[in-house]
């Protein structure tokens, strides 16, 4: 275990740089800069900002001044928010995006499971029928529909739930239900499929045959088989719930940090495309060793130390 | 000795497809006695495995039992809810399936599913069950099973996962043993291993078998009764003696035919029946076998042949065994016959 720990921190590590190194060069290669504006700067102006920012620097020494940077944990300042670094960022926008990740994913995982397995259970019947449904609408149709319909239906027709910002529980409501909308639905489609085809295994067959209660059958036998593909898809869901939605934290006015992954770009703010793309890759990263920590644990075929 | 353990009357199983229902077993009939171990042969799609879970009421969408009775240890157990058969299935009724490879779950080490059974059945303690469970391994010949317990199946071949199996299932002392081509899936040296396991546990614990294979050289060797099965319905039935030396259908006669000998000499071919089984969905009127048996005649497709009784426990289910049939010479496959005795 040890070693496949570290074995993965190397990995890791120059997965990283990987990243960095491609995001520099390619946000290098697009023409413009952080300071080009309709309205062109004084050329001096202009001068003392790149002066300020290291921008006239080489391009080697602005790359190995970042990564040095990075490894103290240290993303720089931002361009574009003035006397903000790209940590503060992303300190700041990080827990309300974080908060509604966690919900929404706890919501998928909860709901979306056992309406798969429920689906599973009863193929071909009307709960069956039900469930893909809705969880064909909640795959086909784009979160910012299912946000804007909810406003409708809940803040503005019903008025139960307020339209934007968070103020009280309430207000997570319906950015939760938006959010977790695709992914609650896909999880769903994933258990019922995964599910189904553990049920036609030979080894459930034994254990029927074994006379064995059919709720034993389906949590202990093949539930902890068919969740393994279940496993390999919340990883990379959870990174990308928890670190924000551009779309729905727009329309919900959350002050996450979705909007930075836009936003950074289309303000060529170099440190924070950076800061954020690193954050987002470093998460990730650790999900999928997670996520591969708990493949060991569910299937004992999986030998991480191999 | 001649207690009845199992009484199949009039079996009909049939799955409710959305091509129409295909009739898996046709009315088949057979009892077994205490002890006793029957075999019952039949190529793919003859119906056996339908018929072993019938017995064990195993049978998952859309599959159902139409009709018939089946009385195990005198009752019947067709109408019996799920809750009942849980009691009696890994219990009373226990099975081995055919590919060891498949039938074991990945997730879990053999002791655990060794013990799930023990602890279900016989509410032994996990500790007691685990010794058990040991117990039962080294029964069924697995080495040094104090260590090979908490192994997982994907670290046995599919020789031992095979034993594993016959552990799972005479580990609660069954009265009925339903093993479906508990060979077939495996090589010939780990085949005889099997069988010869069977044939001891037997022995020892005075388990009775129904062998299910489509291997007419497993059964020679450990059945005391074969029932031939072909097309969902029982084409002859008798002792093993009375199916190797005097079979008197043609299905019959034909699967003796195609079993590779040592004795015949390397030029000699096998000889295969032809054809392919009849559609079950729309069974046909007259004898299933028609179409493929080589004597067949004018009436064999337009009436089903009733049972002709050859002696107190050989019949079969042929027009020529009719008394106005004419007398024809059939190649048998007998005289090659050899039954270890």
């Amino acid at each position: 275990m040890g070693r496949f720990l570290i074995r993965r921190f190397i990995s890791m590590l120059i997965t990283i740089i990987l990243v960095i190194t491609f995001t520099f060069v390619l946000m290098h290669a697009i023409p413009g800069g952080p300071f080009t504006a309709e309205k062109k700067l004084p050329a001096a102006v202009e001068e003392a900002l790149n002066e300020r920012y290291h921008l006239n620097d080489p391009l080697w020494k602005q790359y190995v001044d970042y990564v040095l940077d990075v490894a103290r944990f240290d993303l720089g300042p931002s361009f574009q928010y003035e006397g903000q670094t790209v940590n503060r960022l992303i300190e700041d926008g990080f827990p309300t995006s974080a908060k509604l990740g966690i919900l929404s994913v706890l919501l998928t995982l909860c709901i979306g499971i056992p309406f798969g397995i429920i689906s599973a259970l009863k193929q071909n019947k009307w709960p069956d029928y039900t469930v893909m449904f809705l969880a064909t609408l909640g795959v086909t149709i784009p979160n910012f529909v299912i946000a804007t319909t909810l406003i409708y239906v809940f803040a503005v027709k019903l008025s139960v739930f307020p339209t934007f910002g968070i103020k009280n529980w309430q207000s997570f409501i319906l950015p939760v239900l938006a959010l977790s909308g695709y992914s609650l639905s896909f999880i769903s489609r994933l258990t019922r499929s995964s599910m189904l085809e553990v049920l036609g295994q030979d080894y459930i067959r034994t254990v029927r045959a074994k006379g064995i209660p059919e709720y034993k059958v389906i949590f202990k036998h093949a539930l902890r088989n068919a969740i393994l593909p279940v496993v390999t898809y919340v990883g990379p869901l959870i990174a990308a719930i928890l670190t924000g939605s551009f779309v729905v934290e727009r329309i919900f006015a959350l002050p996450g940090m979705g909007r930075h992954f836009v936003q950074s770009i289309t303000n060529r703010d170099y440190t924070t495309i950076m800061g954020i793309t690193i954050f987002y890759s470093a998460f990730l990263i650790i999900m999928i060793l997670l996520v591969d920590l708990v493949y060991g644990i569910v299937d004992p075929r999986i030998k991480l130390d191999k | 000795m001649s207690e009845k353990i199992l009484e199949v009357k009039n079996l009909k199983t049939s799955f409710y497809t959305h091509l129409g229902e295909v009739q898996a077993v046709r009315g088949i009939s057979f009892s077994l006695n205490k002890g006793e171990v029957m075999g019952i042969v039949g190529e793919s799609g003859s119906g056996k495995s339908v018929t072993s879970l019938s017995i064990m009421k195993l049978l998952q969408y859309p599959g159902e039992i139409k009709s018939g009775d089946i009385f195990f240890k005198g009752e019947n157990i067709v109408n019996k809810k799920n809750k009942e058969m849980l009691n009696i299935r890994g219990n009373e009724i226990a099975m081995i399936f055919q590919d060891p490879m498949t039938s074991l779950n990945p997730v879990y080490t053999i002791g655990d599913q060794i013990m799930e059974v023990i602890i279900r059945h016989q509410g032994l303690s996990k500790k007691k069950a685990k010794e058990k469970a040991i117990d039962m391994l080294r029964l069924v010949g697995i080495p040094s099973p104090e260590e090979r317990v908490s192994n997982y199946p994907y670290e046995f071949s599919g020789g031992m996962r095979q034993r594993a199996m016959a552990a799972i299932a005479l580990s609660c002392e069954p009265d009925l043993l339903i093993a479906d081509e508990p060979t077939t899936a495996l090589d010939v040296t780990i085949q005889d291993q099997i069988l010869k396991l069977m044939k001891d546990l037997k022995e020892k614990l005075d388990t009775s078998i129904i062998l299910i294979t489509h291997d007419l050289g497993v059964v020679a060797d450990i059945c005391t009764k074969i029932v031939v099965m072909y097309g969902g319905l029982v084409m002859e039935e008798g002792t093993s003696k009375d199916i190797f030396y005097n079979p008197k259908h043609p299905y019959t006669m034909g699967l003796l035919k195609s079993i590779p000998r040592l004795d015949l000499g390397e030029k000699k071919r096998l000889i295969p029946i032809t054809g392919t089984p009849p559609d079950l969905i729309k069974p046909p009127m007259g004898c299933p076998f028609t179409a493929r048996c080589p004597y067949a005649m004018k009436i064999c497709s337009l009436h089903a042949p009733k049972y002709t009784k050859i002696d107190e426990n050989h019949k079969a289910m042929c027009w020529l065994l009719h008394k106005q049939s004419p007398n024809m010479k059939m190649d048998t496959g007998v005289k090659r016959g050899v039954i270890n005795e």
